[in-house]
Parts: C-alpha cells; sequence; structure tokens
C-alpha cells in the first residue's frame, strides 16, 4: 500500500504560524517543555473554578492530550488564529505560540499517523441535485427535476451530508411520481396525454437589453431547453408581466408595436405584433382585461409540429433601436415597478402545451441512449430487453449487475407486454421502476467480509469511482470511471491523479463549483438574500444579481481548473464580467451579455472581498449589517463562527444620537457598549467595519447617504486593525496556511459527506502542507482530498451485537 | 389597504376538450362541489389544521384588552373580525424553548410548536434528528379514517442549507413541525404542485391517473423486496436510514390503497398549479386553496402549515414593509416599526380569513367545513425582538363539530401555562391519543423532570416493571395527590390514572376554567375495574391550590363522584 500523503510529511511541518523550524524533538517531548505557558496564558478563565466556556485545563497533561482530541484541535485553532488569549489579555511572545502550536500540532498529528480513521458508511442518499444530474447523464434529460422533490434538508452547511439525508414518505411519493416523469421523457410517449409547462422569468430581470443565452438580436425574455414527449403539435404562449392596476405593461399607451417571437431550435415559428394602436385603442374603450385577453390571443401559437427530444424554445422579442422601443428611461430599473419606466413590454412566463395529433417518436438522444438494440422479430424481444435493462442498471447503480438486480425491472417489461403494452411501453416501465430502486436512490459501500468488524479497508474501485464522481460531478460515474474501475485501476495513484484533471476539466464539475461555491461561500443565498430596497438601489435588478454569482462561480472555475493558488480567490487582479456586472463596478471597456476575464486594476474589488456577490448577501436591504458581516467573514474564512446568540437578550435601551444623522458604526458602538454584547460582538461587529465602504448592493461608496465620511477600520480577534478590504485580505493571508485550511475543511466535509471528526484535522494538515509544495493550488488541495485515508478507505460496520468503534488499525 | 394583487391566478389551468388551456380562478372548480356531499357518510368527520406564524407576533397588538366576549379587535387581528363569532382567542400561554442549548432560539419556536419539545440533541449534534410524536399525528391516528393522507404539511419556503444557516442542528428542523413518531419528521413540501400531485396524482386522463397509481403500488412492493436484499448484500442490517426508507415505503404503499377509493375526487381534477409562484401573494392563495381542496375532496382531515421558516427574512415589500420580516421583528419599539411588525400579521389574517370564508362556505351534509373543523393558527415567540416565548398568540378557529364553544371568547389563561396544555386539550378534543401522550409523555415542555420522577412517570426501561406496573405508566396514583396539595408548583399537572390496560391523561385545573372544560377528563369515569380504583381519580383530586382557576372549574361537578 501507498503511503498516505500526509503521512509523509508528518513531522515536516514547513508552514506554520511562524513559519521557522525548530522541530528537533519527539512533539509530545517539545509540549512538555511548552506547558507552561498554558498556566500562564490560559489558566486564568479555564480553570475548573471559572469553567469559562466550559473547558478548564486543570488536570491536563501533555501525556493526555490524545484522550480528548476535540479540545486540543480547538485549542490549536483559537491559538492560530490569534483569537486565544483574548486581545485585551497578555499574549504569549510570538516564539512561545508557535513552538507550542507546533508542538501540539505534532502531537496530534503523530497520533493519527499511528491511528487514522475512516468512517463507516453503508448508504448515503442522492440528495435532489445529484438525482437531476444522475438522470441527465443517464438519459440526456435536461429538466428541472429537482424542484419536485422535497428540499434535503442538511448539516455542517451543506445539503449532501450521509447522516441527515433521511427518507419521508412525501419523499418516496416523489421518486415514484418524478422517476415515471424521467421515464416519459427518456422512452417518448406516443400516449402521453396534454400537457402543460410554464418556464418563468424571474420578476427582477430587467428585459430591456439582450440576454445571455438568447439569440443575438432579440431582446428580454428566457430560451430553455424542451423535453419533447412525442412527434406531434404543440403550442407555444407567453404572458406578459401584468401590473394590478394598468394591465399589460407596455400595451397600453404605445403607439409602436413590439414584435413578440418564438423560436425552436432558433427558428421563428410564431410571430405577433404587441403594443399596437388596436392594443392600445382597445384597452382604453373595453380596459385592459379585454385587451389581456387579445394580447393572450396574439401570444399564444398555432398547433405547431415538433419532433420529440430535447429542443431549444425561446420565447422573445425583436431587438429594435432604444427610440424604436419606446423605451422612455431606460437608464431606471424596469422591474418591480407598478409603473413599468422603460414602457416595453416584458414576458413573465413561457409555456408549451401538447402534445396534439401524435405521429409517432422521433430518434432522441436518450433513445439513443437506452435502445442498444432494437428486436427485428418478436422472438428477439425479450433479449433485447434483458440487454437494455441490464446496461441501464449498470450505470444507473454503478456497479457490474446479475440477473437478480435487474430481475425486478425486467418484470415490470413483463408485466406491461403482459397488459398489451409495446416493446417502448416495457422498457419504459423498466426504466420507471429502476429509478425507484435503493441501487440507485442510495450510493452504497458493503462491509468486506475480509476485514475485521470495525477495521478499516480499501473501498472498491467501484465505490471509489462513486465517491468520485458525487465529489466533482454531483452525478454519477462515467463510462471511462467504471470501465477503469471493472479494470481494477483506478485506484492506482496515477491513474487517479489523471482521471481527477479529466473530471476538473470536463463541464460536469461545473456541479463542484455550484454546489462548494453555492453552499461554502453561500451564493445560494443570493436570491432570498440579495434584495437590496427598491427606492433606494434603483439601478439593482435580477440581471446584476445573476451577475454577481457567475462572476464568484467562473474566478473558483478558473482558480481551480487553471492551477492557480487557493489565494488567488482572494487577490485576484481580474475577474470575470459582462457588462451589467462591468458597468457596477465602473470597469470600462466591456459590452454585451456575454461574461469574459478582465482586469481588475483598484485593488479594493480584488478577489473575492470586492464580489458583490458577498457584499450583498450580507447586508439588509436597506442598510449595510457590520454584524451580518463580520459574521459572515470570521465564519468563512477564519473558521471561527461567533457562538450562537443567547436566547432572551434584553432590549437596548439606547437609542441614537438626537438631532444629526448617525452612521451604522455609532449604532453598533452603543451596542457594544453594553457588556451582554459586546461579549461576543466585539469579535464580530469590527471584522465588519472593514467592509463598510461596500454598500448594500456591493457599489462602492466613501460617504453614507447622509453624507458622513466611512470609518472603514476594523479590529480582528488577534488585535491587529485593519482598514478597508486590501488590509483585511492581507490579514487573512499573513499565515500562508490559514485560508487554504479553511477551504480544505470545507471542501473535505463536502467530499466525504460528513462532518469532520477531531481525528481528521491532521489529514486537512497534510493535505495544506502538501499543496503548500504545489503553491498551494486549489487542484492539488482537491487531488489531496482523493488521495487521503478517509476518502479511500471505510470501516467496517460493527458486528451484530457489538458497539461501534472508530478504526483500531491500518492496513 | 393591502395590495393582495388578486388577480387570477394564472398558473393553473383547465384543459378543455379542446385542448385549449383555461385560466381558472380557483381551485375549486378541480373538485366537483358535489364531491363532499355525495361522500358524506354517516360517521362525522372532523378536522384539524394548524398554521405557524413565523417570527411572532407583538403582544401588545394581538391580543384584546378585555376577556370574556364582546372585546375590541386589536390591531393585527383586526381583519378577522368578521368571523368573530368562530374565534377563541387565547393569551398569557408560554410556547416552549424548544431548543437545549444556546443555538436555535428561532428554530425551537417553530420545531415545539406541534409537540412542546423540538430536538432531542443538543447544539452540534448535527446527526441527530430527534425528536418527538407531534400532537396532529395524534389527532390524525384518531380522526383520519380512510384519508389516502394521513396528514398534510404544507409551507411556503425552504431553509437553505448554506453554512451556518440552521442554527446548529440539522436543518429538517426548521422545515418540520409534524413528526409521525420520535424518529420520522414529516418535512412540509412548498411546491403547490407536488402538495396537488400528493392528492391528486400526476396529470392525465382519469384512466391514465388510476393507472398509474396501480403502477406505483406495485413498484413499492417490489421496492420492500430489493431493499431487504440489498441490506443483508452490504452488511447494512439494522441501518437507521433504510429502516426510514422502508418504511416510507410501507407507508406510501398504504397511502396509495386508500388513495383508490377516492377515485371520484381524482378523476374529476384535471389540472394543477404549475411549480412554485414566484408571486408570495399567490403562493399564499394557492396553498390555503390547496387544504381547502384537501378537507372539501376529503383526502385528508388533518395539516400542518408554516406560511414562513423561523427567521424568515421574506420581503414583504408588496404591503408597505421595507425591511425583511426578521429584521422586522427586531422592531426599534417606535410606533412606526411596531406598525410594520403588525402589517405582516394583519396580512398573514387577511390570508387567514379567506380561508376561512372557504370553508364557511363549503357545505357537507347539514354542516359546512368550518363546522367540522378547528384551525389552531399560533406563533412560537410573541414579541420577535427578544424571542419572547410569554404570552404567545394562540387562535382557535372553528369548533370541531361543536366540541369546544367558540363565540368570539378571549381566554385569559393562568400566566405562562404551557402551550403544551392546549395542544393536549386539543388531542384530547380529539378523543387522541391519551395513552400514548401519556406513557409516552411526549415530553412536553412543562413536565419538568422533578415532576416526572414524582409523578413516577418515568419509563421503567430496565427489566420486568415494578408492582405489577407496565413500561411508562403511572406508578402512585397517591403521589400525584401530594404532589397537586403542595401549592408551589406552577406546573399544570399531566393528570394520570391507570387501570389494567391504559393509561390516561388529562388537563388539570391550573388551566384557565375555560380551557379546562376543554379537557375531557370525564370521558372514562365510568371504568371502575382498575386495581386500585382510581380511573376516575383526574375528577375527583383535591382542588390545584391556585384559587380561582380551580374552584371555577366547570368538568369538576359534572364528572366528581363522591
Amino acid at each position: 500500500m501507498r503511503a498516505w500523503v500526509y503521512l509523509a510529511s508528518a513531522g515536516v511541518v514547513a508552514a506554520g504560524a511562524a513559519g521557522f523550524m525548530l522541530m528537533h524533538k519527539a512533539p509530545q517531548a517539545a509540549l512538555q517543555d511548552q506547558w507552561s505557558m498554558l498556566d500562564k496564558y490560559c489558566s486564568d478563565c479555564h480553570n475548573n473554578d471559572d469553567l469559562t466556556a466550559e473547558l478548564s485545563f486543570q488536570g491536563r497533561r501533555p501525556d493526555n492530550v490524545l484522550s480528548d482530541p476535540a479540545v486540543w484541535e480547538k485549542a490549536l485553532h483559537k491559538l492560530t488564529i490569534g483569537a486565544m488569549p483574548p486581545n485585551d489579555q497578555p499574549q504569549p511572545p510570538q516564539e512561545l505560540r508557535a513552538s507550542f502550536v507546533q508542538a501540539l500540532e505534532g502531537t496530534l498529528d503523530a497520533a493519527a499517523e499511528a491511528k487514522p480513521y475512516a468512517a463507516t458508511t453503508h448508504v448515503h442518499r442522492l440528495n435532489r441535485a445529484e438525482y437531476a444530474n444522475a438522470v441527465r447523464d443517464l438519459f440526456g434529460i435536461e429538466a428541472n427535476l429537482a424542484e419536485g422533490l422535497p428540499s434535503d434538508g442538511g448539516d455542517f452547511g451543506f445539503d449532501n451530508i450521509a447522516e441527515v439525508l433521511r427518507t419521508s414518505p412525501l419523499l418516496l411519493e416523489r421518486y415514484l411520481s418524478v422517476g415515471l416523469r424521467v421515464a416519459d421523457m427518456a422512452v417518448g410517449n406516443t400516449n402521453a396525454v396534454v400537457g402543460s409547462t410554464s418556464y418563468h422569468v424571474p420578476f427582477d430581470t430587467t428585459q430591456d437589453h439582450h440576454l445571455e443565452g438568447l439569440p443575438l438580436g432579440t431582446r428580454g425574455g428566457l430560451a430553455v431547453r424542451h423535453n419533447f414527449p412525442a412527434d406531434g403539435e404543440y403550442v407555444f404562449s407567453a404572458r406578459l408581466v401584468r401590473g394590478v392596476e394598468e394591465g399589460y405593461h407596455g400595451v397600453e399607451g404605445h403607439d409602436r408595436p413590439h414584435e413578440f417571437l418564438v423560436l425552436v431550435d432558433d427558428q421563428v415559428v410564431h410571430t405577433a405584433e404587441v403594443g399596437t394602436k388596436e392594443d392600445h385603442e382597445t384597452s382604453v374603450a373595453e380596459g385592459f382585461n379585454i385587451a389581456g385577453f387579445a394580447v393572450d390571443a396574439k401570444m399564444t401559437s398555432a398547433r405547431i409540429p415538433v419532433t420529440a427530444g430535447p429542443h431549444e424554445v425561446a420565447f422573445t422579442w425583436r431587438e429594435q433601436t432604444s427610440r424604436e422601443q419606446n423605451a422612455w428611461e431606460p437608464g431606471l430599473r424596469a422591474t418591480l415597478e407598478i409603473h413599468n419606466p422603460s414602457g416595453m413590454p416584458r414576458i413573465e412566463d413561457g409555456r408549451v402545451e401538447g402534445p396534439y395529433n401524435v405521429t409517432g417518436i422521433s430518434d432522441t438522444p436518450s433513445r439513443q441512449k437506452i435502445f442498444t438494440c432494437r428486436p427485428s422479430a418478436a422472438t428477439e424481444d425479450q433479449a433485447c430487453a434483458e440487454k437494455i435493462v441490464t446496461a441501464m442498471a449498470e450505470r444507473a447503480y454503478r456497479r457490474p449487475v446479475d440477473k437478480d438486480d435487474v430481475a425486478p425491472a425486467m418484470a415490470f417489461y413483463d408485466k406491461a407486454r403482459a397488459n398489451g403494452g409495446d416493446f417502448d411501453a416495457g422498457i419504459h416501465d423498466a426504466v420507471a421502476r429502476t429509478l425507484v430502486s435503493p441501487w440507485f436512490l442510495f450510493r452504497t459501500e458493503a462491509d468486506s467480509p475480509d476485514a475485521p468488524a470495525g477495521s478499516a479497508h480499501r473501498i472498491n474501485d467501484y465505490e471509489l469511482a462513486s465517491r468520485l464522481s458525487f465529489f466533482l460531478w454531483s452525478s454519477v460515474p462515467d463510462d471511462e470511471l467504471l470501465a477503469l474501475a471493472a479494470k481494477g485501476k483506478l485506484h492506482e495513484a496515477s491513474t487517479l491523479e489523471a482521471q481527477v484533471r479529466r473530471m476538473v476539466a470536463d463541464q460536469r464539475s461545473n456541479a463542484l463549483v455550484e454546489n462548494f461555491v453555492g453552499q461554502w461561500l453561500q451564493l445560494r443565498n443570493l436570491d432570498s438574500r440579495a434584495r437590496p430596497d427598491l427606492l433606494m438601489f434603483p439601478d439593482f435588478d435580477g440581471n446584476l444579481r445573476d451577475a454577481f454569482r457567475i462572476e464568484t462561480e467562473m474566478l473558483f472555475g478558473h482558480v481551480l481548473r487553471e492551477g492557480r493558488p487557493v489565494q488567488e480567490l482572494l487577490t485576484a487582479d481580474y475577474t470575470f464580467a459582462n457588462e451589467r456586472l462591468a458597468r457596477h463596478y465602473g470597469i470600462p471597456g466591456v459590452y454585451g451579455s456575454r461574461f469574459r476575464k478582465v482586469d481588475v486594476t483598484d485593488p479594493n474589488r480584488r478577489g473575492l472581498f470586492g464580489h458583490g456577490s458577498i457584499e450583498s448577501i450580507t447586508a439588509a436591504s436597506s442598510r449595510t449589517s457590520p454584524i451580518i458581516r463580520g459574521k459572515y467573514i470570521v465564519s468563512t474564512f477564519w473558521n471561527n463562527p461567533p457562538p450562537a446568540p443567547p436566547g432572551n437578550v434584553p432590549a437596548l435601551e439606547t437609542s441614537a444620537p438626537k438631532g444629526r444623522p448617525s452612521t451604522v458604526r455609532e449604532m453598533l458602538e452603543l451596542h457594544r457598549a453594553d457588556p451582554t454584547c459586546a461579549a461576543c460582538h466585539k469579535n464580530i461587529d469590527p471584522v465588519g467595519f472593514a467592509l463598510e465602504n461596500f454598500d448594500v448592493d456591493g457599489s462602492w461608496r466613501e460617504t453614507t447617504r447622509e453624507g458622513l465620511k466611512i470609518d472603514s477600520a476594523g479590529v480582528l480577534a488577534d488585535g491587529s486593525i485593519v482598514e478597508g478590504p486590501v488590509q483585511l485580505r492581507e490579514a487573512l493571508l499573513r499565515n500562508p496556511s490559514l485560508f487554504p485550511n479553511t477551504v480544505t475543511q470545507n471542501m473535505l466535509i463536502y467530499a466525504l459527506g460528513r462532518g469532520l471528526e477531531p481525528a481528521d484535522m491532521p489529514v486537512v494538515r497534510g493535505i495544506v502542507r502538501n499543496a503548500a509544495k504545489r503553491d498551494y493550488s486549489l487542484m492539488s488541495i482537491v487531488l489531496g482530498i482523493v488521495d487521503s485515508y478517509p476518502f479511500q478507505m471505510r470501516t467496517n460496520g460493527a458486528a451484530a451485537g457489538a458497539t461501534a468503534t472508530v478504526a483500531q488499525t491500518k492496513e | 389597504m393591502f395590495i393582495t394583487k388578486k388577480h387570477l391566478d394564472r398558473r393553473t389551468f383547465l384543459r378543455g376538450a379542446a385542448g385549449t388551456a383555461i385560466a381558472l380562478p380557483f381551485l375549486d372548480a378541480m373538485v366537483p362541489a358535489a364531491t363532499a356531499q355525495t361522500r358524506t357518510a354517516a360517521a362525522e368527520k372532523l378536522r384539524f389544521g394548524a398554521i405557524y406564524m413565523p417570527n411572532g407576533l407583538y403582544p401588545g397588538m394581538w391580543h384584546p384588552e378585555k376577556t370574556g366576549k364582546g372585546w375590541e379587535f386589536n390591531r393585527t387581528m383586526k381583519p378577522l373580525e368578521a368571523y368573530r363569532p368562530y374565534l377563541t382567542t387565547i393569551s398569557q400561554l408560554k410556547a416552549p424553548e424548544g431548543k437545549k442549548d444556546m443555538g436555535g432560539i428561532h428554530m425551537g419556536a417553530s420545531a415545539a410548536f406541534l409537540n412542546g419539545s423540538g430536538p432531542q440533541g443538543h447544539n452540534g449534534e448535527f446527526n441527530l434528528i430527534q425528536s418527538k410524536k407531534s400532537v396532529d399525528q395524534y389527532i390524525a391516528d384518531a380522526i383520519a379514517g380512510d384519508t389516502p393522507l394521513h396528514s398534510l404539511e404544507v409551507g411556503t419556503e425552504d431553509m437553505g442549507t448554506s453554512a451556518g444557516a440552521c442554527d446548529g442542528y440539522p436543518c429538517v428542523f426548521f422545515s418540520t413541525q409534524a413528526w409521525r413518531d420520535d424518529k420520522s419528521p414529516l418535512p412540509i413540501s412548498v411546491n403547490p404542485q407536488v402538495t396537488f400531485e400528493r392528492m391528486f396524482g400526476e396529470p392525465g386522463s382519469a384512466r391514465e391517473r388510476l393507472i398509474r397509481l396501480q403502477t406505483k403500488e406495485s413498484m413499492l412492493d417490489s421496492v420492500l423486496q430489493e431493499t431487504a436484499r440489498l441490506e443483508k448484500k452490504i452488511g447494512a442490517a439494522d441501518n437507521a436510514i433504510l429502516d426510514e426508507y422502508l418504511a416510507s415505503v410501507r407507508r406510501v404503499e398504504e397511502q396509495l390503497q386508500k388513495m383508490q377509493s377516492r377515485s371520484e375526487a381524482i378523476a374529476s381534477a384535471s389540472g394543477g398549479p404549475v411549480g412554485i409562484p414566484e408571486d408570495f401573494d399567490q403562493h399564499m392563495t394557492v396553498t390555503y386553496d390547496l387544504l381547502h381542496l384537501a378537507f372539501q375532496g376529503d383526502l385528508t382531515r388533518v395539516f400542518s402549515f408554516m406560511v414562513g421558516h423561523e427567521a424568515s427574512g421574506r420581503s414583504y415589500a408588496f404591503i408597505g414593509v421595507k425591511e425583511p420580516h426578521h429584521s422586522t421583528s427586531h422592531h426599534k419599539n417606535t410606533p412606526e416599526s411596531l406598525e410594520a411588525y403588525a402589517k405582516i400579521g394583519a396580512y398573514h389574517m387577511v390570508k387567514l380569513g379567506e380561508f376561512i370564508e372557504k370553508l364557511k362556505n363549503t357545505k357537507e351534509g347539514d354542516h359546512t367545513l368550518l363546522d367540522t373543523s378547528l384551525v389552531y393558527f399560533g406563533a412560537g415567540m410573541s414579541n420577535g425582538l427578544l424571542h419572547d416565548r410569554h404570552n404567545v398568540p394562540a387562535l382557535l378557529v372553528g369548533t370541531a363539530g361543536g366540541r369546544v364553544e367558540a363565540g368570539g371568547r378571549h381566554i385569559a389563561a393562568e400566566k405562562d401555562l404551557p402551550t403544551s396544555n392546549l395542544l393536549l386539550a386539543l388531542a384530547d378534543k380529539y378523543g387522541a391519543g391519551h395513552r400514548d401522550l401519556c406513557a409516552r409523555r411526549l415530553e412536553l415542555s412543562f413536565l419538568q423532570p422533578d415532576l416526572l420522577g414524582v409523578f413516577g412517570l418515568q419509563e421503567n426501561k430496565s427489566g420486568p416493571a415494578r408492582n405489577g406496573t407496565r413500561r411508562g405508566q403511572c406508578t402512585s396514583v397517591s403521589a400525584i395527590q401530594n404532589q397537586i396539595a403542595q401549592p408551589r408548583r406552577r406546573y399544570p399537572v399531566l393528570w394520570c390514572e391507570h387501570d389494567d390496560v391504559l393509561l390516561r391523561c388529562s388537563i388539570g385545573p391550573g388551566l384557565a376554567p375555560e380551557l379546562s372544560g376543554m379537557g375531557d377528563c370525564g370521558g372514562r369515569k365510568d371504568k371502575q375495574r382498575s386495581p386500585n380504583n382510581v380511573s376516575h381519580v383526574s375528577c375527583r383530586m383535591s382542588p390545584w391550590p391556585r384559587g380561582k382557576a380551580a374552584s371555577s372549574n366547570p368538568r369538576r361537578n359534572t364528572t366528581s363522584r363522591g
């Protein structure tokens, strides 16, 4: 067995807090030498009498450190980031602190080396994103399946945690429904009843310009990839955004028409003139309801023949010059307003309804994937069906299958045939049945018969293929991974590294970017939290919010795929922007809806701290919130979340100074004058102040709305003072391994689908130490995780009757 | 005053014969009005609903000033004025903390709403998804009858899963109030389309719907066998996650079987909402419409509805409230900020009023749906600024078939009486779960550990039962009497009596007289067969020494015998 990465480098601590070497002794002996630091600087509070934070160092000795690693891992972290001792207390000399940290780290790491830890997981349910991706990769179907599945809940900040991915009757009902629906789409359904699917344009999307993803020469609207169940006729329609009082936007009061377009695969299949003189006159003479019906009718196509399978459908407008478009005030936000200032009609949703007059099923991509054979005579049906179902099950269950494995799905094939269904109907039911199989819904890992209960063993190559694909793609392994697993080669170091690099380069790894970044940096909260007040921030719209998300995702994707150091997430002198975002940031020379890499010359704007995404999710709608920002920054980047607020906090009696406007800072200083609040808030708010120059919508400001100058001086947990985003960033990067360590911890949780134990922390440090040798590249962290003991090993479940124990032995 | 955007729900279609989409104003049209009548059975159908309001309601703008009848509506509840005869509002109740430690001050408020309990684990015990079976489920056990859906859990928003989003507990606690049993959360569904399909199946012809129902049922059957094989193959016997999966399979199977008895209602539903409405008001309307439909078609008799998750930051800009809901609840004690806070509550009263109106207008035999229902609208805190658990809102709508006297009463309970008493009283009204509620303790927050000991209610977990009692039974009635004789105890007593089979709980007289009347403690007074001859003890006890509340208990007279 090859050496695990962190074992190879244990004890070669190059990048500690102090950045110098002194490990001549065994770590535990070194710890003994430094032990008095605890008495001198820590035990004043953490003793048996005071029990501050329910922690006492009394009775703890270097030789019993390992009996309570959770406490020492926490102490290690607090010492490393300078959060302890509190900055108003005497501090140990830097050298002493560093040598203690190193000795403690060495002690913990050495113990982990002797007794590595892997978890026991038998089943790990696919979450809804993984389910949808698996369906996409198995059948080539891209549909919004996640919306039909209930929320997965989650933990440790992620929604792919095995232990909390539970089942409820509701979920099971949905698996049945969604499975049948997928089978309809995948096999096609000549008996499909007429159905209607509607696609929605978010309310606050500005539709005054061309939108990314739509054909050039169009304005606003939406484009979707729609799965058509059969060759037949379909009706396409769209509805306008409509206000309460004045009816359809852009209809009343306009004498110049707008040309509504429906495109299928870039071909115009329906056009209508909306906002004509007649529309106006109808709405004046008969009211907007009547006019509305007329407009609805115009925006509904005749029945249009379309073949089965996925097609690009767009509902949009032909782009005209601003003058022709009758834009009254194109600079203002045209969204969420009852009075639409731009005066242009906007689409609220587009719909596809059908099929009518079904003629058959064309050869769709998903049928090509499913029908690996075609019976030429009735006698071949059974053999061909078995071939199809077996191939499907292998990919869906992510392992080789035997007759017993395919028997349940085949039973449904047989039943459908017995009920008079044709070959396709049989396969349809087999597909649906496969998708509710526990083998599909759960990633399973088996106990090894060769290893005793409670001992660790290497997972097999198929299990490894699944761990890899769900980590990097949030989906099932592809044929290449399964083929390597079949040959037993996947776990070989060189193969594994090549596969990780291939998978990261593949666009399926966008799932890692979206799901990991979406949760670690909370970008998933953009939709609900980034809601600047309409009147105070009239320029903010859904397009900008989307751009915020895309910018951060693209930066992360770039740093990952281009082998850049992870710190570049904070320091990048470039970013990714389209015209909308560049305008917001004041970056000149960027035109159009496409995102591209652009230089960032303003140091305040560089890296994540300059991203609108992070600034806007940490603000209230009408003001900035140093509390929310401070909490976010210390939790997300320093991995040092403040304790939860106590219950029943008394109301603040203090009030703002009378007679003049006050800054948020002044208000919060009053808040911190209260000792109950100050205990925690002194470590939260001051960090947030460093980013006060970023307004609610992420724009840069020098003064508040009332004209008061922004004071961006903040204080960090270690007492150091920072002013503005640049110094905050520098402080975070002062200890070069700190930020990589934070990223690694989060990514390891995500990769393993479980919370980290104290026994995992040495693994994290090992990965970071190795990454240090590769310039801390984000890619090396990913590779380090895949290479790690907990990623490649699992512990056998305890034998019946015995209690579970942590892994005792190493292979 | 409110801009409720009451225009057609344009996500709702009925496909006509020609295949054209017709926009429908209300979902009612999807179930023929006749359905409910034709299905009226001899047995009375009772219904129960619980509606949860996040972030609290400011008590000074919610509770009426005067008690009894004829009080004036306060600011927030005002929109319900027209429904006064159907209301009972209770003040001075105290909601449970619903959490074990520092974290989860918000989460605990909603998580304990229906079981007085909240998470069983501590903050940071991420893997422990355990609470207590909730009162709506006890009620459903009693009244669900042959309805396909034992209960229906709906909401309007999911808790995100971003770092730190869930206060140190698994996120499921934020989106769950109903617990089928201690380990089976019934999380809400926020998608009206999903709820509609749960009730009526997927779109399609009547025949198609029924065929699909059968296909699904047989799939579940074969999944059961397959899962057993899987467990064996991977060596995962006694795996909690798989066990839960299997339990869900069985439950859904049963549900689908019952569903076929509603083929009439199912066949008549030919369309439904598509996706999650972006417009919140529409989302509220469609959700209430679905709940009404569920009662009307007798698809379920019990629902719980979270109009938002705790600490919800939803924007109510559409009614002119600028700050997000959660920030608004942390008001500044100024008239303007309190008005904004009250506005949100009042908006929800408008929506509740619309729902009441529908129940009131739907006939079922000689009754209306409102007559047979009782809807409990409440919150887990009062003043959101302090996350205050005191004097929380508790509003009852309807009479549960005349079991509760409504008539526009305002009951001021004994100060800080736990809301759990109300839950028990409600369960009692529906004849629900005495045995379980007592034997399994429900861990109601007012049952403080010291009291448990005195009551002998601690589960006798080890070895054979003492003194011939059964596990979890009350072991000593005299202990109860002694306890009651001690005036310093504030906790109202969960009265216990036992016979050889059954434990029985009732509401103690610590409850305000009006509420005590609701607890039907005399239900088994005729039973004299218990070994200790104490089956009627709950109604003969010496009065709770707390003055008027005890002495004026109307039930005491009717049920005591000397």
